[in-house]
């Protein structure tokens, strides 16, 4: 059995969808939550110089997709077969796609271009990608993203939108499947442990 | 899979806008393997607006078919077909390799495209810049030691990963076109970037298209 230690800092982020594949698949691991103040110590034995990273009986990987894909590959929540894995991966590029803009909001300076920005997103980039993710689902059965049972790419959707939900609370009270499907991936038995207890972090 | 053009059992169809963009690499996957397709390039913006973009699964390109069945987003077709093409490492642990290095390449990808995108003159300039200063030494140096760590575990390929040409190389390859062709110079003082530049320039399945492919600026 291979020992894990996944490095991240103590938030959300971009590390948090790992977290979320080995809680769902019931595996140990060490959450190795690093403090802003001991990253510049660290980064030099970090493979890029970025985390998250995981180390795998001293074996590291960097890159937050690459390693998300490769738990999801060890522990089954990748997929069937090659075409499968494709779907799930191409449900990661979609929540990749709605993250970018959102990260336009979160980065301009400009006051008056921020608050059109976030107008924009919350009336024409959400409901774009929501309608994009329902329709997938329904297209699928309406259960899950791809293939009959939990995949990477229904924890990725359920991560995409953690952090939203936040400031838009009705996000997707228009989106009666992909509302139930949070709800349904949120009550996987130890996810669901999982995030009740975690600290509640903005991002 | 057996990548021979006169019996290619799937019927491929790649279709995306006639630049190499998010296309081209997709597309050397394909000249690699030697695998047939049907390189569907879309050269009016009309005929992408008017009638194909409601007809695409997320509304944007590429997109590629695959007997019938369409699949969007250009990184997981990139990884689709390396997988098919035994072009995606050996084992689990490789294809993570592989794809740490096209996902670092992709973040390569989306800095140059900020001075893409900058209309204003004075911004671009330092966009450039900053490109030389910091962003292109930054990913110079992970593939030099991604080189240097493949070298010592004895595979002395040359390649990025393994000993054999993967998706790896050729995202490299491709995501350095367009730097190299606003600042020729880059690779002028890393010599290992630029022999494994060669190395996929002049592959046998490559070097054909590579030197005869469709000029564009991106």
């Amino acid at each position: 059995m291979p020992t894990y230690k996944y490095s991240y800092f103590d938030v959300r982020g971009r590390g948090e969808l790992v977290r979320y594949v080995f809680h769902a698949a019931g595996r140990d691991f060490e959450d190795d939550r690093v403090a802003r103040e001991d990253w510049p110590s660290r980064k030099e034995s970090t493979p890029f110089g970025q985390m998250p990273v995981l180390d795998v009986d001293g074996k590291k990987l960097a890159q937050s997709g690459a390693i998300a894909r490769y738990a999801a590959r060890e522990f089954d929540l990748a997929g069937k077969d090659s075409w499968e894995q494709a779907l799930v991966d191409q449900y990661m590029g979609l929540v990749e796609d709605m993250f970018t803009e959102i990260v336009k909001v979160f980065f301009e300076k400009d006051e008056e271009k921020k608050k059109e920005l976030q107008k924009n997103l919350a009336e024409v980039v959400f409901p774009k990608f929501c309608g994009l993710f329902e329709k997938a689902l329904d297209q699928n059965g309406g259960k899950f993203f791809v293939g009959n049972s939990l995949t990477l790419a229904d924890l990725a959707v359920l991560n995409a939108f953690d952090t939203p939900l936040h400031q838009h609370p009705t996000l997707l009270d228009k989106f009666p499947k992909l509302k139930a499907h949070r709800e349904r991936v949120m009550a996987t038995p130890k996810l669901s442990d999982y995030i009740k207890n975690r600290k509640v972090t903005d991002i | 899979m057996n990548g021979s053009k006169k019996d290619s059992i799937r019927k491929y169809k790649l279709t995306y806008f006639d630049i190499r963009g998010r296309g081209e690499i997709p597309r050397l996957l394909f000249h690699a393997a030697e695998v047939e397709f049907t390189d569907d390039r879309i050269d009016s913006e009309e005929k992408w607006y008017n009638s194909l973009k409601a007809k695409m699964p997320q509304r944007v390109l590429p997109v590629l078919e695959v007997d019938g069945k369409l699949l969007s987003q250009s990184l997981t077709i990139c990884r689709y077909l390396a997988r098919e093409f035994g072009l995606c490492g050996k084992t689990s642990w490789e294809q993570a390799l592989v794809e740490q290095v096209v996902d670092t390449m992709d973040d390569l990808r989306a800095e140059v495209a900020k001075w893409i995108y900058e209309k204003d003159t004075e911004k671009k300039d330092e966009i450039g810049s900053h490109l030389r200063s910091e962003i292109y030494p930054k990913f110079f140096g992970i593939l030099e030691d991604i080189l240097k760590e493949n070298e010592e575990n004895n595979n002395r390929s040359g390649y990025l990963v393994g000993d054999s040409l993967t998706l790896a190389d050729l995202s490299v390859f491709e995501t350095f076109t367009f730097p190299l062709s606003i600042h020729p110079d880059i690779l002028d003082d890393h010599l290992e970037l630029q022999e494994h530049r060669k190395r996929i320039e002049t592959h046998k399945h490559l070097a054909d298209y590579i030197k005869n492919r469709p000029v564009r600026p991106v």
